[in-house]
């Protein structure tokens, strides 16, 4: 059953259609629930929504999300501000928080992907670059994920900043925790191998 | 009895890989049997999934697929040969995503492309290998011919006349090069010296290995990669994605490396 765009609900249809892994058919569903709960649950969503808008910016350094002009990774002056992690999403930054990390963070808010027109251009890599030439970084972690754009997001920014004479350090790539040597693939085996440690 | 097999198998090299849904992916790979075909992989972006390295894009492997209603559903997967240099050199793995674009534009899709499939494997080998940018040359010439485009390179295009040993002028949307009495004024595209249009017809002829160990000066290499551009932009009728970003990273490394190495190995 289809909805005319202008009727409520077909706008609301179509407004969660556009939302990440939902299709016709969640979309319908998720407007169904909404109209159906109660009014103080589907104002607090909507509040919800906007005020995330309304606060919610980018970090002037880091570009990590924040309320204010800086994010909190970067006002704190306990943290090592000489170590950069680089993050292709805000989420990978939560991620690698619960390791323990006490460096600082940048976000690229995407990938290289020359074949779905990508540059470099359209990440946050000159600002890296511009953090980077302005001092006090000694090392930058490439935590891109190991994928083939993220290999490539890697490389491209390790040559960008060989200039600057900063360590560039790439997160190290191997076995998952729990995985099966016999189902792993040739390029995940031999990198490693290639980082095996001393036990 | 099915009149189709619900199951079936094709080797194939991966030319891209695009997230779908939660943890899916469309994977668009091309076959000596199948031509171009795109499958889905389900859970492949998981940490957990066991198929997930054998279709990263570049590698080439043995895959299992289940018939769909619209797409084909990817079931199994397994390594035939991997690229490990395509993930460590910059400039290799530009141009590798480059000659996957161009193979994905010029492959028939879910009809045998045996010669494309043998062509990308070789030039993927050699990027892998070491080559520089002349093996991506020799793949715009090679590739656009196996699909019917062959630059005309060997006489005029327009009236077969021979053409004297000097510079010619190449005119894409003719299909090769002209004499001067067939050259019209306004004609677009560009002069080309003696010594590419002989690159050019040597690479048409000859086998990548060969080809590949031509020396050719930069002043003529930087050329015939302007005129094999031309060629591609305007067979595809657009640019390639990933011609840009190939562009900016022969930038970039053309600054630290002899220009020497961009093009050779």
């Amino acid at each position: 059953m289809s909805f005319p765009a202008h009727d409520p609900v077909g706008r609301l249809i179509e407004q969660l259609r556009r939302l990440p892994g939902i299709g016709p058919r969640s979309a319908q569903r998720l407007a169904f629930h909404l109209l159906r709960a109660p009014q103080a649950e589907v104002e607090a969503l909507a509040d919800a929504i906007l005020e995330v808008k309304r606060r919610v910016r980018l970090c002037a350094v880091c570009y990590h999300i924040t309320e204010g002009e800086r994010c909190r990774f970067c006002l704190d002056d306990s943290r090592d501000h000489g170590i950069v992690c680089v993050v292709e999403q805000p989420l990978d930054v939560f991620a690698i928080e619960r390791t323990g990390y006490r460096g600082v963070y940048h976000v690229l808010h995407g990938v290289l992907n020359p074949l779905e027109g990508v540059g470099p251009e359209q990440l946050r890599i000159a600002e890296l670059v511009e953090r980077v030439r302005s001092g006090g970084i000694r090392e930058v972690i490439m935590a891109t994920n190991p994928s083939l754009e993220g290999e490539a997001t890697a490389m491209y920014i390790r040559r960008l900043l060989e200039p600057f004479g900063v360590q560039v350090t790439r997160l190290a790539r191997g076995l998952p925790a729990g995985a099966d040597l016999d189902y792993l693939d040739d390029a995940t085996l031999t990198r490693a191998l290639e980082g095996r440690q001393a036990l | 009895m099915p009149d189709r097999i619900r199951l079936y198998a094709a080797e194939g090299i991966v030319l891209r890989r695009q997230p779908v849904g939660e943890a899916d992916a469309l994977v668009t790979i091309l076959s000596p049997t199948q031509g171009r075909f795109t499958a889905v992989a389900r859970g492949v972006r998981k940490p957990t999934s066991r198929t997930r390295g054998h279709v990263e894009p570049l590698t080439h492997g043995r895959y299992f697929f289940a018939r769909g209603r619209s797409l084909d559903v990817l079931t199994q997967a397994e390594t035939v040969r991997t690229f490990p240099r395509l993930q460590r050199s910059l400039l290799a793995q530009a141009a590798a995503l480059y000659v996957a674009e161009l193979a994905e534009h010029l492959a028939p899709e879910h009809e045998p492309a045996p010669e494309l499939f043998q062509l990308l494997g070789s030039v993927l080998a050699a990027l892998d290998g070491g080559a520089g940018l002349m093996a991506v040359r020799y793949f715009e010439l090679r590739a656009t011919a196996d699909a019917g485009y062959a630059m005309h390179v060997g006489s005029c295009v327009r009236c077969g006349g021979t053409l004297p040993p000097e510079p010619a002028f190449f005119a894409p949307a003719a299909g090769g090069l002209l004499c001067a009495g067939c050259r019209v004024d306004g004609s677009s595209g560009t002069m080309l010296d003696v010594r590419v249009i002989k690159l050019f017809r040597f690479g048409l002829a000859q086998p990548l290995e060969r080809f590949l160990s031509l020396r050719v000066d930069t002043a003529t290499a930087d050329q015939a990669a302007r005129a094999l551009r031309q060629w591609v932009c305007h067979l595809l009728e657009r640019e390639p994605a990933s011609a840009r970003y190939l562009d900016e990273v022969y930038a970039l490394e053309a600054r630290t490396l002899d220009a020497q190495a961009v093009y050779h190995s």
